[in-house]
């Protein structure tokens, strides 16, 4: 599959944008929501975000992107807060770091993580996922 | 060295002409890169120079005015779009003050993100 890219003219040339690019700010700004993780079953933070059946999906537009993000929330934080606050964080990250127009933003929560595996899945994390248990 | 290779601007039938390689454009303009904030050096290191950046810079003749396109990973954290318009104008400006060549457009792609923690960017 072709990369896609995002063309904005500007007075002295074009600038062109990886999608990846895109990618990467916009899961950035997933992870800085508390109470977010990735789906169950998928590799680290980042890895969760690589394919577009996974985690996130940008679909481009001219001069504008709209967003799809499925998420799993941590039991015991407000699921529509969190939700909220991904969806103001992803806005906010691709407009302000990548200059992009966001139309839509859709979050998908699909699972919800009892605080105990989450904790798991954190130290799993920081140990570089060397621990299976 | 063929024709296409260089630049050449006619000063004058008396004075003789002089040619600028694709090289130089595509040097000065990476070094012009690396003086960007938010600009990602490729591997950490400088700007690659002469035959090595003509990998990353890319250099177009028409009609007498230059046309430049650069491919750079920019630092998370800094706005993706206005580095990529400093990086034009510190383009057009190096360039055309170092060669005299008057450069039409400075077309950037940004390939990816690089976050503070990663050490070395993969080359794109």
């Amino acid at each position: 599959m072709a990369e896609q890219r995002l063309v904005l003219e500007r007075p002295l040339g074009r600038v062109t944008v990886h999608l990846s690019t895109l990618e990467a700010i916009a899961a950035r700004a997933v992870e800085k929501v508390e109470g977010v993780r990735p789906l169950r079953g998928g590799g680290g933070l980042m890895n969760i975000f690589a394919g577009p059946e996974e985690g996130l999906l940008i679909t481009l537009g001219e001069e504008r992107v709209d967003v799809e993000l499925r998420i799993a929330v941590v039991l015991g934080y407000p699921v529509h807060e969190v939700a909220q606050g991904v969806q103001q964080a992803v806005r906010e990250d691709l407009e302000g770091l990548a200059g992009v127009r966001v139309g839509r933003v859709d979050v998908f929560v699909k699972q919800v993580i009892p605080p105990q595996e989450a904790l798991v899945l954190e130290e799993e994390s920081e140990e570089g996922g060397e621990n299976n248990g | 060295m063929a024709k296409e290779e260089e630049f050449v601007s006619e000063t004058g039938p008396e004075e003789g002409k002089v040619s600028i390689s694709r090289d130089v454009i595509a040097t000065i303009a990476g070094i012009a890169a690396t003086e960007v904030e938010g600009i990602a050096p490729p591997k950490g290191e400088n700007f690659p120079r002469g035959g090595a950046a003509r990998k990353l810079v890319e250099t177009q003749l028409a009609e007498g005015r230059v046309r430049i396109g650069i491919k750079v990973s920019v630092i998370y954290g800094h706005p993706v779009h206005e580095v990529a318009q400093k990086l034009q104008e510190r383009i057009k400006e190096e360039v055309e003050k170092m060669t005299a060549l008057p450069v039409e457009a400075v077309d950037v792609e940004v390939t990816r993100v690089v976050f503070p923690e990663e050490e070395h960017p993969e080359e794109v």
